[in-house]
């Protein structure tokens, strides 16, 4: 999915570094708009460190609870997936999935149709994940309108 | 470079290839607004010679280090050139470099012509009968432009497609920028590049495409239309190709193809002046494609801003573009 978070957390950082701050007519504003830079760079760390961060944390907390009552163990924990490896494994499936769709063709009917209505089905799933993870929130009175390019 | 900077280079640039000049001065070099794909400026321009004091009013449009599409100024320059007795309105063309010596990227000069081409104003409510008379401008131009012998015209396009090849070598061009610029994987445009390729029509005729042709890219003033800018997209190929483009959703006001007429209204304009007739299934499969070249623009966009090779901001919204995009294709084609 690109670009990734980080990817646009940087760009937003290195728009206030180079072209924003530079020109605000006074050290005020420039004050105020460098605490906007220092909160997009914490917003970084955590989207890069929490999930990693609260799952170490999980597993800690939950062996030193059952060292504490005696326990042997204690219960696993649920494994963490960082965001980066299951971006990794999707594109790995998606390009599985387009060499399938490239010789498709090739298979006989009616086989060709109900793999042409899977990939279909799928698409459209997908498709509709995506939409959702585009369509911006309204935060107060702003405008969700993407600009006419 | 600073805008500084690019004055006294765009300075020394004209002086040296206005040897007759004297005199020679350029002023108000002013970024404008307009245009994610090249970085445009205007400027005026003042010398004297033997004939007198002359002062002109230019638009510099200068290649950037990363756009949303990959272009060469000499085909748009050319293609401009060629169309000047056309009838339909282009700007002159008052230099062309196609090498970074003088200005760091390569970069055309031209006439800016009179008129805006701003939609608020073109939209706005009490503007309905010009508007009305623009879009008949609009459809005249675009039917002018397909009908037109290019043959007799001196163009710089290395392709002559047939009635039969105009259509997949579109497909293969887009398609070759889509490997090029992807990411990542994006099985659904391989899906809909399948669909193209099965679905593809035989073209009505070759002709002389913009390659972009909406609203944004034409001036007008009043109720007619002064000129039609940003052909660096132009190409030879299916009519139908362009016609796709212009029924494009984003561009609809409404219902209103580019704000103007309803569907068959403006198809019915077209066929009249033009004398192509605009086979209904053909059109809807130009109008898929517009949508998946359309994404492949924004896929380009995308990388330009993840490989930082632009300050432009709007770039790194891209992307959001995507899906709707896609989501356009899927529901002529049944997704």
């Amino acid at each position: 999915m690109r670009p990734t978070t980080l990817e646009l957390l940087e760009t937003m950082d290195h728009v206030l570094e180079t072209q924003i701050i530079p020109k605000l007519p006074d050290e005020h504003s420039k004050a105020r708009m460098s605490v906007i830079s220092q909160i997009v760079r914490t917003v970084h760390n955590r989207v890069r460190l929490e999930g990693l961060t609260l799952a170490t944390d999980n597993a800690d907390l939950a062996a030193v609870i059952a060292e504490l009552r005696g326990e042997g163990g204690g219960a696993a924990e649920a494994a963490y997936i960082p965001v980066e490896d299951l971006a990794e494994r999707n594109n790995q499936l998606k390009e599985e999935l387009a060499e399938i769709m490239r010789t498709l063709d090739d298979r006989d009917d009616p086989q060709r149709t109900t793999a042409d209505a899977t990939i279909r089905a799928y698409l459209r799933r997908e498709l509709d994940r995506e939409l959702e993870l585009c369509s911006l929130p309204t935060f107060g009175s702003t405008s969700a309108d993407l600009p006419l390019v | 470079m600073s805008t500084t900077d690019l004055d006294a280079r765009l300075r020394d640039y004209v002086t040296a290839h206005m040897p007759d000049a004297a005199d020679l001065a350029i002023g108000d070099l002013t970024r404008m607004p307009e245009g994610w794909s090249r970085e445009c400026f205007s400027f005026q321009m003042s010398w004297k010679d033997a004939e007198g004091t002359h002062e002109k009013d230019l638009i510099l449009r200068k290649d950037p280090a990363g756009s949303l599409v990959y272009t060469d100024r000499m085909i748009e320059a050319t293609v401009i050139r060629a169309l000047t007795d056309s009838g339909i309105p282009v700007p002159k063309v008052w230099f062309l470099e196609t090498g970074d010596d003088a200005l760091g990227s390569p970069f055309m000069v031209m006439e800016k012509l009179q008129g805006t081409s701003s939609p608020t104003v073109l939209y706005a409510p009490d503007n309905t009968d010009n508007r009305k008379n623009v879009g008949r401008d609009f459809v005249r131009h675009l039917a002018a432009l397909h009908s037109l012998d290019w043959s007799a015209l001196e163009l710089p396009f290395d392709e002559i497609p047939t009635v039969e090849t105009a259509g997949p070598l579109s497909l293969r061009r887009w398609e070759q920028t889509l490997a090029e610029q992807q990411l990542e994987p994006y099985p659904f445009l391989v899906y809909v590049g399948e669909w193209l390729r099965r679905n593809m029509p035989v073209a009505p005729r070759v002709s002389l495409l913009h390659g972009d042709y909406r609203t944004g890219n034409f001036l007008f003033e009043g109720d007619h239309i002064t000129g039609v800018v940003d052909w660096e997209l132009s190409v030879l190929g299916d009519p139908l190709e362009d016609l796709g483009w212009v029924f494009k959703t984003l561009w609809r006001l409404g219902e209103e193809i580019c704000g103007f007429f309803d569907r068959e209204e403006f198809i019915a304009l077209y066929e009249e002046h033009s004398g192509i007739r605009v086979d209904r299934d053909a059109l809807a499969f130009w109008e898929v494609f517009a949508e998946f070249k359309h994404s492949i623009i924004g896929i380009t966009g995308t990388r330009t801003a993840v490989d930082r090779l632009t300050e432009e901001i709007n770039f790194s919204i891209a992307h959001l573009y995507l899906p709707p995009l896609f989501d356009a294709q899927a529901k002529i084609i049944g997704i």
